[in-house]
């Protein structure tokens, strides 16, 4: 059979009409949007994010409020060094007068401020009534030795409110402590912190902690978390003596979970804007620029003029979003202020503290479980058909682990899952080629050739 | 039987559109009672004194009173009576409005996005196929704050009517800010002085003034800018077809703001925005006044 001197022509037609589509898509920028959609579907933030969405991270969410001295604030306030505790003072009593279910002030009080100010703020937590919304003030961490403590990396700092609030019953004190991985990023929180030196230890309650003991239907909540701190300070601190029953409540202490970040620094489409409590929609994030309660003087407004749905049941967080307050990290949705990686782990706390607990072995478990349904799914597919058999598959996987454990828990079973899939894939691929070397050599490397066309039999009659 | 056979597919429809309207209007109802916000109220100016009356929101035939973070619906109409008094809104079609007298009534429209599972699906797919913005840093010198600027009006000392109720835009600055018309000089009497917190506010030029005067606007970080004002007597020579010819008096109140910018010198800037103010609740007056606060000035 005589080959065709033209036969190059046929086998340079496919790879030159890929590239005439290519550089047709450059002409409009969409060649650059295609290369970003296969970088942006390989990050594994976006995988973390997606995650916390559809893992049900909204399931019994608390409502929470931000009070933001953002820069606006700052600027109407004359610029100054640190927010004056006075505003502090007043955006307090603010709150509590307006009925929030729980309170958060995340201010640094470790150092003194203005003496008025500071008698301001002292005056309002020494007066704060036993029956207003509890509340929760950020306790500094500082460096071990600053504390003489040994055991621990950081240690508690005092603060200028310490007299003020001693013996108050709805006043505590938190940590409000973010693990930060290798790469910079916050992407888990710290339920809680345990100081056992100097004296008996203690446990500080992260925000998140307390805010979801004061969203449960307990009639005297504090005292789920009085309980759960004295557990964990006995079993960090003490751990040879009696073993105490664990508490009850949360039901899954997950010291380390994935926070569920949903509200970004800005709006965004892709965060679930509304849930429904109570019968009603209310929104699951509200903020409001602390300048938008003050008047032209800077004093704080009266109640009066601030609407009941702003603060009204909702967690209130009063915290800190302007450049001098040096309380920015970066996470899996951006560079957002600590007051605001505050408001994501505090919205979707009760959905990882409610979730069915599980340990490392039952979460390898039913990752390999779903890895097996994966490679069933996929056994017979063509590659493409695979990835969106993968995709919907983990979609429901999500969906369906998120209601049953925390939705960290669901997220980590679901990238362990993929991990495995990948993993699945080298070793497939490595054994493939070792059973071909031997036939091949190193062409083992290359794609088996495709076999040629059976030719057409010729029948003579 | 031959005429009954035509009847059963409109009686399958009929019935199809049975079950919808009976799977639909439970749901309807139950969105009526659990309505999606429109936006909410962030700012207010209002006197101490009897705000309810400076200012309030008609939602649906009733008074509602405005409030900071308070939620406004679509249909609801924010009304602000008082000179002096506005309402600063953020919605979800208006982004960010200061509504005052002039402005008023301002009907809210639209509602926020509600979210949901499904809907964040749909735009985290969408969001695969956006590049990522830009990244900016925050430097601890750069304090968000824009230098205080005012464009209207710096092309020659402005003349006014005493009596006119102007109007002034600016950018940048720290609120609160200060807007006081005084006579020329250290330490000239203040004739007026207007507290604002948006970057915008209506002030009257008294009655009584005269002569060359100083409008300034003053910032929280004493940061202050300022336009050279000329009060007089005499009316801006506005032809009075303009405003006879017009299809309504806002855009004969438009049309007559664009031909006094359109005169040389440019010292009738002000009055012409006094006059677009003076329309009310007008898109093109509006557009007009946003363009002259952002420094756009017509080719003399």
């Amino acid at each position: 059979m005589v080959k065709s001197p033209f036969r190059w022509i046929g086998r340079l037609t496919k790879p030159v009409l890929i590239a005439c589509v290519i550089g047709f898509f450059s002409a409009f920028g969409l060649a650059d949007r295609i290369a970003g959609f296969s970088a942006n579907l390989g990050e594994k933030d976006r995988m973390v994010r997606w995650s916390a969405v559809l893992s049900g991270a909204t399931r019994d969410a608390i409502p929470v409020t931000l009070i933001d001295i953002d820069p606006s604030t700052m600027a109407a306030l004359g610029h100054p060094q640190s927010a004056p505790r006075e505003v502090l003072a007043g955006l307090l009593s603010l709150a509590a007068a307006k009925h929030a279910s729980g309170i958060f002030l995340d201010m640094d009080t470790s150092r003194p401020g203005s003496p008025a100010g500071d008698a301001a703020l002292a005056a309002v937590l020494a007066a704060y009534p036993p029956d207003a919304p509890p509340l929760a003030l950020a306790r500094r961490l500082g460096a071990a030795d600053q504390a003489g403590n040994t055991i621990n990396a950081l240690a508690e700092q005092a603060s200028v409110l310490d007299a003020a609030v001693r013996g108050k019953p709805n006043v505590i004190w938190a940590a409000s402590v973010s693990r930060i991985d290798e790469d910079r990023v916050v992407r888990r929180w710290q339920l809680s912190h345990t100081t056992c030196a100097p004296g008996p230890g203690a446990t500080l309650p992260s925000p998140q902690l307390f805010a979801a003991a004061v969203a449960s239907a307990h009639p005297r909540p504090l005292s789920d978390l009085n309980a759960f701190a004295d557990s964990r300070t006995q079993t960090a601190c003490a751990p040879g003596t009696a073993a105490a029953s664990p508490p009850a409540w949360p039901r899954n202490p997950d010291q380390r979970a994935a926070i569920a970040f949903l509200i970004p620094d800005g709006p965004d489409l892709a965060a679930p804007q509304f849930i429904t409590r109570d019968g009603r929609r209310v929104p699951l994030f509200r903020r409001m620029p602390a300048r938008a309660l003050m008047s032209a003087s800077g004093a704080v407004v009266s109640p009066q003029a601030v609407a009941d749905d702003l603060l009204r049941d909702r967690f209130v967080i009063i915290g800190a979003s302007h450049a001098e307050s040096l309380d920015g990290h970066l996470t899996p949705i951006g560079f957002l202020p600590g007051a605001l990686i505050v408001a994501n782990a505090v919205a979707t706390a009760p959905a990882v503290l409610s979730g069915q607990p599980v340990g490392p072995l039952g979460a390898t478990l039913i990752a390999l479980a779903l890895l097996g349904a994966l490679v069933a799914i996929t056994s017979r597919l063509r590659p493409l058909a695979a990835a969106l058999a993968v995709a919907v598959a983990v979609l429901a996987a999500l969906m369906a682990l998120g209601r049953i454990f925390a939705p960290s828990t669901a997220s980590d079973i679901v990238l362990a899952a993929l991990g495995m899939v990948a993993f699945l894939s080298t070793i497939e691929g490595i054994h493939a080629i070792g059973k071909d070397w031997r036939a091949r050599g190193w062409r083992a490397l290359l794609k088996p050739e495709k076999p040629p066309a059976a030719q057409p039999t010729e029948t003579i009659t | 039987m031959t005429r009954a056979a035509p009847l059963l597919p409109a009686l399958r429809h009929a019935l199809a559109a049975l079950l919808v309207l009976v799977a639909v209007m439970p749901a309807m109802a139950r969105d009526a009672d659990m309505r999606t916000p429109a936006g909410y109220i962030v700012g207010m100016e209002l006197p101490a004194t009897d705000p309810g009356m400076a200012a309030h929101v008609q939602r649906e035939g009733q008074k509602m009173p405005v409030q900071i973070g308070g939620a406004l619906f679509d249909g609801d109409e924010v009304v602000v009576r008082d000179a002096g008094a506005a309402v600063t809104i953020e919605t979800v079609n208006d982004r960010q409005l200061r509504v005052d007298a002039t402005h008023s009534p301002h009907r809210v429209t639209g509602a926020l996005p509600s979210g949901g599972r499904f809907s964040a699906l749909a735009a985290m797919i969408g969001e695969l196929f956006e590049s990522k913005p830009a990244a900016r840093t925050v430097n601890l010198i750069g304090r968000n704050d824009e230098t205080l600027r005012l464009q209207m009006g710096r092309g020659a000392a402005q003349r006014m009517v005493p009596g006119t109720r102007l109007w002034l835009g600016w950018q940048g600055g720290a609120a609160p800010f200060t807007i006081e018309i005084r006579a020329p000089g250290e330490g000239g009497a203040v004739l007026s002085a207007t507290p604002a917190t948006g970057r915008s506010a209506a002030l009257t030029l008294p009655s009584t003034a005269s002569g060359p005067l100083v409008l300034e606007v003053r910032d929280s970080a004493d940061e202050a800018v300022q336009v050279g004002l000329l009060a007089q007597a005499d009316p801006p020579p506005v032809p009075a077809w303009i405003s006879e010819g017009a299809p309504t008096p806002a855009f004969g109140q438009v049309a007559s703001a664009l031909w006094l910018l359109e005169r040389k010198p440019a010292e009738w800037d002000l009055q012409a925005a006094a006059l677009a103010a003076d329309a009310g609740h007008y898109a093109a007056a509006e557009e007009l006044l946003r363009r002259l606060a952002e420094g756009w000035k017509p080719k003399r």
